[in-house]
């Protein structure tokens, strides 16, 4: 996160409460009392499985829902009533929804001309806007001769020349292909910092969210289920949806043996055990630990500062995907684990055959322990 | 060896035909597409073609023609008849000038009544929606003179909507709504409205509603987005609607000889009378060649703006101008 101590919030959503009606009748929750403040220059990523009220989140800030429930401010100015057209507030399309009637240039002049932005000042912040993008020169040029990826760079300097507060993406990269959309991955968040505005990026892909955001909002069923940084919500996790839905993880579900003074023991229900350091809670309550497939190697560190707990098992599957090994280790009660070596681990394993044993080691300070 | 020994029996295989057809003849698509051609060519050509000789041709003293060029057909309507039998009359003019604005009129309303009853159909759930517009299509399954029967017991003095007035106590007589050009103006787009509906319906169907959204979100009002992106992206509908009510209605006769009496003629009237009444036909083909190339040299006025307008920069013209032929049909 970046500091924002002398700046008040760009946005501030308090209690969101959105219901909608199912052709059943039933009610659904899409936001169930979101609170949610966005700081300025920070870009802050929505995350969560369609359907989660990540795009409904959306759609209410920048004014095309309106709440059952709740406030939302931006710029310390309730928009509960405020028409989309009246809020600071541009949106990028998740299919880009360039005006086909018009060249790229009245594209990204649409705003300014709706504003009666004279000609000349139109003119030079749409070269300005389209610059930025690397689209400059194709001001004449119609959104139909356009590629995906030259679309969506239309479509973002349309959104950007307005010089908006906040600048929503939904989903704009999901119908590019993969080698683009990382490329405009990092091309967003460059241009993010240049311009210094907040930008809240609507996303079902962990893997673009974690690239790019300085904070990640993860939601699910209507409910925020976690905020932080990257690496926040990679490593530390608070519940299972969590830790299931960002990345590979492999989940243990045991009860927690006492404290032996030096490790905790996590008794899992097929027998096996996991090896804690850190003495969690205490009591002998049914717990959840996830362990990520690259927490694990194969050769123990010799000169370790860290106590090393091992896995053993036999070798289910291999699959060399380049930088990684990935295996899947079966232990004696029939547990899948999941693993990603490299280097000279994955070396190693390129020698064994599938059905081999193999031990696998794991810090004790990795297992992350998550709440129930 | 072997090459020469196919070459050669291809050559033989050539040989024995009595003629040859050119290569590029698809017989596939001659045999689907001559019939109709040569049906509009003897239905609709020929038709077309006789009138438009019997349009220069002098009438017989009682009826059919005399096979000799006379230019007084036009001139009657156009100022330089002035024989001793059929001068030029402005009253001609007079009707061709009302006919076009009825239909003008009719244009606008039926444009005006349909506009948001497409976009509302648009957007309703697609049972519903193809509901309505089979209710769209239900006055086709009843006869024209039915239904404009229908709307002289509606509109005549003793009739519907008087009554009505009365009872309510708004008029103490019953005012003259039959035979005047409200009555023609209404009996007009009560059957125009589905030509103008569909085409219509069409283009604002296919709207991208995300579009409006992008419009409001870049701060534009509601008369802005609907100036700047709605009405635009919907031009080859309108265009499309006004096209097929603007020429069927200029033409029409029935709606004002039932409705509008022998007070509002317009120009499918004079016509008709020339025909059955007159027996004068070369001067009824004269005035139907007179309305069919005005309104064909507004047709192309259009195509030829729209293709202008369309094709100023770059490739993209092609597709889009395509997409404009569409909404023409």
């Amino acid at each position: 996160m970046k500091p924002s101590s002398a700046t008040a919030p760009v946005v501030e959503i308090r209690r969101a409460t959105k219901r909608f009606r199912t052709p059943e009748g039933q009610t659904v929750h899409a936001l169930a009392g979101i609170d949610l403040s966005v700081n300025p220059n920070e870009f802050v990523t929505l995350l969560g499985p369609s359907g989660c009220g990540k795009t409904t989140l959306l759609r209410t800030i920048s004014g095309f829902e309106a709440l059952d429930d709740g406030s939302i401010h931006i710029q310390g100015r309730a928009m509960n009533h405020i028409p989309p057209h009246s809020r600071p507030v541009n949106t990028v399309f998740q299919n880009y929804a360039l005006f086909p009637h018009l060249s790229v240039g009245d594209n990204v002049g649409y705003g300014l001309a709706v504003r009666k932005v004279p000609r000349r000042e139109r003119e030079m912040r749409v070269g300005e806007a389209l610059e930025m993008v690397g689209m400059n020169g194709m001001q004449q040029r119609s959104p139909g001769q356009l590629s995906g990826g030259q679309q969506q760079r239309v479509a973002l300097a349309r959104a950007i020349v307005n010089r908006p507060a906040l600048l929503l993406l939904d989903e704009p990269l999901s119908a590019l292909d993969r080698h683009l959309r990382q490329t405009m991955q990092r091309e967003l968040k460059s241009l993010q910092s240049e311009l210094g505005i907040a930008f809240v990026f609507v996303t079902h892909d962990q893997e673009e969210a974690l690239t790019m955001s300085d904070r990640i909002v993860v939601l699910n069923g209507g409910h925020i289920q976690q905020e932080g940084s990257p690496s926040e919500i990679y490593n530390r996790p608070v519940n299972t949806f969590v830790a299931e839905f960002i990345g590979e993880s492999n989940r243990f579900q045991g009860m927690l043996e006492p404290f032996d003074g030096q490790f905790s023991r996590l008794r899992l229900e097929d027998g096996d055990t996991l090896t804690l350091m850190s003495p969690a809670s205490g009591a002998a309550d049914a717990l959840h630990v996830m362990l990520r497939p690259e927490q694990f190697c194969v050769h123990k560190p010799t000169e370790a500062a860290e106590e090393y707990a091992s896995l053993c098992g036999r070798l289910a599957q291999k699959a060399f995907v380049g930088r990684d090994m990935e295996i899947t280790l079966e232990t004696a009660s029939g547990r899948p684990i999941k693993a990603a070596l490299r280097g000279h681990d994955s070396r190693t394993l390129a020698e064994r055959n599938v059905g081999d044993e193999v031990t696998l080691w794991y810090a004790t300070s990795a297992p992350h322990v998550i709440a129930a | 060896m072997n090459t020469t020994d196919t070459a050669s029996s291809l050559e033989a295989s050539r040989k024995p035909r009595l003629f040859r057809v050119p290569r590029n003849v698809h017989w596939g698509l001659l045999g689907l597409l001559g019939p109709v051609t040569a049906f509009l060519g003897i239905f609709f050509l020929m038709p077309l073609v006789i009138m438009a000789i019997f349009s220069l041709l002098e009438p017989g003293l009682y009826g059919g023609v005399v096979w000799s060029f006379y230019a007084d057909n036009f001139g009657r309507i156009l100022g330089w008849a002035n024989g001793p039998i059929e001068e030029f009359d402005i009253v001609y003019l007079r009707i061709l000038m009302r006919s076009f604005r009825i239909a003008l009129i009719t244009v606008a309303l039926t444009l005006l009544v349909c506009y948001p009853v497409a976009f509302w159909v648009s957007r309703l759930p697609p049972r519903r929606r193809n509901f309505c517009l089979f209710l769209i299509t239900l006055p086709f399954f009843a006869s024209l003179i039915v239904r404009l029967y229908a709307w002289v017991l509606i509109l005549r003095p003793s009739g519907f909507l008087n009554q009505l007035l009365s009872t309510l106590g708004a008029i103490r007589e019953p005012i003259e709504l039959i035979y005047t050009e409200t009555a023609v103006l209404i009996g007009l787009v009560y059957i125009m409205v589905p030509f103008m509906f569909l085409p219509l319906y069409a283009s604002i169907e296919k709207l991208d509603r995300q579009l409006i959204d992008a419009s409001y979100d870049l701060g534009a009002g509601r008369i802005a987005t609907f100036r700047r992106v709605i009405l635009p992206l919907t031009m080859p509908g309108i265009m499309g609607g006004a096209i097929l009510v603007f020429i069927p209605t200029l033409g029409n006769f029935i709606v004002p000889s039932l409705l509008g009496g022998a007070k509002v003629l317009m120009i499918g009237n004079l016509v008709e009378q020339q025909f059955l009444y007159a027996r004068n036909w070369p001067f009824g083909a004269a005035l139907a060649m007179l309305i069919m190339s005005v309104v064909l040299a507004l047709l192309m006025l259009y195509v030829r703006t729209t293709l202008k307008r369309r094709s100023p920069r770059g490739t993209a013209a092609k597709p889009r101008t395509k997409d404009r032929a569409e909404g023409l049909t």
